[in-house]
């Protein structure tokens, strides 16, 4: 009965402690941890955190790597190897095959020349090559068109024509709406 | 602990990132340019990439395909196409990427067009293989 009654007393004891002194304010707690902080920076010296940096610099890195690889520097010409009068879309079985448009490229001196082996007019560069085929091509727009939008085009640049002048050509004809350019072996 | 793990993820994601871009073996050249273009940006389809090295002169010192390197000879060239035809074997829709330097005649050019036209035919007989003449995009740099 008496250990009740000294736990009793404790128990009072304790709690008008507690009610004398006010519970610590958020500022009492901010003002202790700054101190804190400022001793245990004192005791260390000052000192920079650089993982953070590290991380941010490779996160860019990464991030640049990734943008570079997005953005291929190159554009790409359509040139599609069909088999020769083979199963293209929609070939018919029994259609005989077209004799392909043939457009030689010969190199005289410094320049390039175009001949296009047909009864028109002969292209001087290959914007004008572009501009030529375009006019002949048959559409809806264009009812008296010569050649169709499929018929075959055959590009013969001579053996020591600039690939740069090759693809000029290519580029030309596929600018002037032909779908179907083939590149052919060099005599 | 942890920022040494964050670091460790960090370089491995890096290195992967900077190895699948030596893999996609695009050797600075020269490309044409034509203007005004009739090219189309690159698409997100299966690609091999054929690289025309120049000599300089005109002629192709080396022909680099996934990363080997092939002489501008005959054997070369059906070694070329042969590799080729292996990677679009059973792909259809894979595009074969030509890059060839703009100052490479045409005759050091047609035999790879040809020889790896053949290679597609008989790794994809009745499909259509799908070459593509990578040229400097219109307003591009350099």
């Amino acid at each position: 009965m008496a250990e009740t009654g000294a736990i009793l007393d404790s128990l009072a004891r304790l709690r008008a402690r507690a009610i004398e002194r006010p519970a610590p304010r958020d500022e009492d707690i901010d003002r202790r941890l700054r101190e804190a902080r400022a001793k245990r920076r004192a005791r260390r010296g000052l000192s920079l955190n650089l993982t953070p940096m590290i991380d941010v610099t490779f996160l860019l890195l990464v991030f640049f790597v990734c943008t570079t690889k997005a953005l291929d520097k190159q554009a790409l010409l359509r040139a599609d190897l069909s088999e020769r009068g083979g199963t293209g879309a929609g070939a018919d079985a029994l259609a005989l095959d077209e004799p392909p448009l043939r457009i030689e490229l010969v190199r005289q001196g410094a320049a390039t020349q175009y001949r296009v082996l047909a009864p028109m007019p002969q292209p001087s560069g290959a914007n004008d090559l572009g501009a030529l085929l375009a006019a002949r091509r048959y559409g809806p727009g264009n009812p008296t068109g010569l050649f169709a939008t499929d018929q075959p085009i055959e590009l013969a640049p001579a053996r020591e024509v600039p690939w740069e002048e090759a693809v000029n050509a290519f580029n030309a004809v596929t600018r002037a709406g032909y779908t179907r350019i083939s590149f052919a072996r060099p005599r | 602990m942890t920022p040494l793990i964050d670091m460790a993820m960090l370089l491995i994601v890096f290195f992967v990132l900077v190895s699948q871009i030596g893999a996609t073996d695009l050797v600075p050249m020269k490309l044409p340019k034509p203007v005004p273009s009739a090219a189309e940006a690159p698409g997100r389809e299966a690609r091999c990439v054929v690289n025309a090295i120049s000599n300089g002169h005109g002629a192709v010192a080396t022909w680099r395909f996934a990363g080997a390197d092939y002489p501008s000879d005959t054997p070369g060239v059906q070694a070329l196409a042969a590799a080729v035809g292996a990677a679009l074997k059973g792909q259809p829709t894979m595009e074969v990427h030509l890059r060839a330097d703009a100052d490479v005649h045409y005759a050091a050019i047609a035999p790879v067009i040809e020889a790896v036209g053949r290679a597609a035919i008989v790794a994809n007989p009745g499909v259509t293989a799908r070459l593509r003449v990578a040229v400097q995009p219109e307003g591009g740099r350099g």
